[in-house]
């Protein structure tokens, strides 16, 4: 008999039971987009509302989606099994995010679906964006536990798609931005962190001096890949671009330090971890093997 | 006249008052329409006079809360919401350095420039390259007269405009990759232009800091960022300066920068533009609607780009 699905799978476990966490994550997902609806109801978004609510989206969206891939690695480094419980709906929280983002973008252009079509198609950041949008509307659409099952081997496959998505996000946010592309640089140093993250071989990802030389090297990277895109696509001076990331007391902190703060403190806490562990605590280093998908 | 009053609903630019200013259109409207603006507009002709309907807007104003909240000034920040920041750049005194192919160069303070000029307010519709635009009345004079009092040289074929670099109350200048300071220019014949002015005032109070204070230049039929803020030197030059946003990113943003909806921008369409604290979205027009007094300058300039 098929199982109808109810409401109630948004905070119980597969078991059936109550899960904080579950409950907890779905109440964090909707803050953004109340913190919005409240501002814009309460003071408005100022003189253009339409356009201030669309990036706020977009850039919620975009985060929440690399949040979704900084799952497994929490898995793999601090052995948080139980945050696979929550992947999917942090997921699916990203993809509706994206599509009010572009709902509010069709709203922006008075719902006319030839224009909007016409702007799509000749616009590339919006091309992309809208590519990225079909990728991610394939996979909210395969993500329900029946999809799981039928697709089985291929849902896998199906969803790496995941990660094209992410990039051409990325791009998109990128190339929409006027010539400050501060927040999407900062974005783009953490995929690129997750990407590393990903490269290492399985038993090294846990590894405190890995993880800190990682931090540095994804720091790096972000700083690269920021002055790249200026010396790409402006003609500012991208070496002056690079050199800042360099003068802490001049610029305050650049993308590159955003990213190598946080990839430092994981690294921190994943050697913190292993001490605790080695001084005899219970708990196996690596990780148990856990049911996907909560 | 009264089918004219219908199609713009807003008053006439000379019944324009700070207090109609924000006044919402129906009230605007209303007021109009009940004959009651009828004293006002008599009041605002005695003392600023300026031409009835010459440079009408056709649209009602933005309210000054948008027109002053949301703003494009680098130097600040790249946010919008930058005014706050604006409000600590010091006013006074305020000095503009006349030089170049001038008889005289020299440094001229900014109220003993404001007495040797005619002061009057205008409307003017004003469209930033980011597909915004407002309708506001400044206060000013025209930019040929600034022209005049400068008194070129035959050689000057650029006025070139600079704005202040003041590190301490400008916070954006850390921004280091930037081309400071914003440079921007017109050519001498557009300097010449009717509509070129210079502004000290928004909404009949002194022009507020965020919005370029205390002098700017404003070019209605051109994108907005040629409009240079809290300018401090004016330069008559023989050749083309390399302008900010030009050098920025040529491919994107022009020297001519003149709007023209059939012309995209790179990345977005410029057929239509969002009102400021509004939904409406209305349709671009070529010159910014100005071409009437502008299109001239441009006869035959076939091989320049002159709407990026
Ligand atoms: C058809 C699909 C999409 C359309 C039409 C669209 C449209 C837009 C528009 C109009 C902007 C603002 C540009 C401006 O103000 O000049 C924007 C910004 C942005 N969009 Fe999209 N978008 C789409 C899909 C996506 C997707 C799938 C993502 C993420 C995966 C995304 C992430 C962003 C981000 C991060 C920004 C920049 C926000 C900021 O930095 O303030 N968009 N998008």
């Amino acid at each position: 008999m098929p199982v109808r699905p109810r409401l109630s799978v948004l905070w119980r476990d597969r078991a059936g039971r109550f899960s904080a966490l579950k409950a907890a994550t779905l109440l964090a997902l909707t803050v953004p987009a109340l913190a919005l609806a409240l501002r814009w109801s309460l003071v408005g978004l100022g003189a253009r509302p339409l356009n201030a609510a669309i990036h706020d989206l977009g850039l919620w969206g975009l985060r929440l989606l690399l949040l979704s891939l900084a799952i497994s690695p929490a898995r793999a480094v601090f052995g948080w099994a139980r945050g696979l419980m929550i992947r999917r709906m942090v997921g699916l929280a990203a993809a509706s995010y994206l599509a009010a983002h572009f709902t509010l973008y069709a709203l922006d252009q008075g719902f006319r679906p030839l224009h909007i079509g016409h702007e799509i198609v000749h616009r590339v950041y919006l091309a992309i964006g809208f590519t990225a949008l079909v990728g991610l509307a394939a996979l909210a659409a395969t993500s329900t536990n029946a999809m799981i099952r039928r697709l089985r081997r291929r849902w896998k496959q199906l969803h790496r798609l995941v990660y094209a998505v992410a990039a051409l996000g990325l791009l998109h946010g990128l190339m929409q931005a006027k010539s400050d592309i501060t927040q999407p640089a900062i974005l783009v140093g953490f995929f690129a962190w997750e990407m590393l993250f990903r490269a290492l071989p399985a038993r090294r990802q846990s590894a405190p001096l890995v993880l800190f030389l990682l931090a540095f090297v994804a720091a790096a990277a972000t700083a690269g890949l920021e002055a790249g895109w200026y010396a790409a696509a402006t003609n500012l001076p991208w070496r002056r671009v690079l050199d800042a990331n360099l003068m802490p007391e001049l610029y305050g902190p650049r993308p590159s330090a955003w990213v190598g703060m946080v990839a430092l403190a994981v690294a921190i806490l994943a050697t913190a971890r292993s001490v605790f562990n080695r001084r005899g605590r219970a708990g196996p280093s690596a990780p148990e093997p856990v049911p996907l998908r909560g | 006249m009264w089918i004219r009053q219908w199609r713009n609903w807003n008053l006439p630019e000379s019944a324009v008052t700070p207090e109609q200013a924000t006044l919402g259109r129906r009230r605007a409207v209303a007021l109009a329409i009940g004959g009651l603006a009828v004293g006002r507009v008599a009041a605002a002709r005695a003392d600023t006079t300026p031409p009835a309907g010459r440079y009408d807007p056709g649209r009602p104003l933005t309210e000054e809360k948008f027109a002053t909240t949301y703003n494009n000034y680098y130097e600040f920040s790249t946010d919008k919401d930058l005014w706050r920041a604006a409000q600590r750049l010091p006013q006074h005194p305020w000095t503009l350095r006349i030089e170049g192919k001038v008889r005289a160069p020299r440094t001229i303070a900014l109220e003993d420039l404001l007495k040797q000029v005619a002061v009057e307010e205008r409307i003017y519709r004003h469209r930033c390259v980011e597909a915004w635009a407002m309708t506001v009345p400044w206060t000013g004079f025209p930019l040929a007269a600034l022209v005049k009092l400068a008194d070129p040289t035959p050689e000057a074929r650029y006025v070139v405009f600079e704005t202040l670099t003041d590190a301490k109350h400008m916070p954006g200048l850390a921004m280091l990759w930037y081309p400071w300071p914003y440079v921007e220019a017109v050519t001498i014949a557009e300097a010449a232009n009717e509509l070129a002015f210079i502004a000290t005032g928004l909404y009949g109070k002194p022009l507020p800091p965020q919005n370029g204070g205390p002098i700017r230049l404003v070019l209605p039929w051109k994108y907005g960022f040629k409009s240079a803020k809290a300018i401090v030197k004016v330069t008559f030059a023989e050749t083309r300066p390399a302008t900010f946003w030009e050098t920025i990113q040529p491919a994107e943003y022009g020297f001519w920068a003149n709007v023209n909806p059939l012309m995209p921008h790179p990345r977005w369409s410029q057929a239509s533009e969002r009102l400021l604290g509004s939904d409406e979205r209305v349709p671009t027009r070529l010159y910014n609607g100005y071409a009437e007094q502008v299109a001239g300058l441009y006869a035959g300039k076939t091989a320049e780009k002159l709407f990026m």
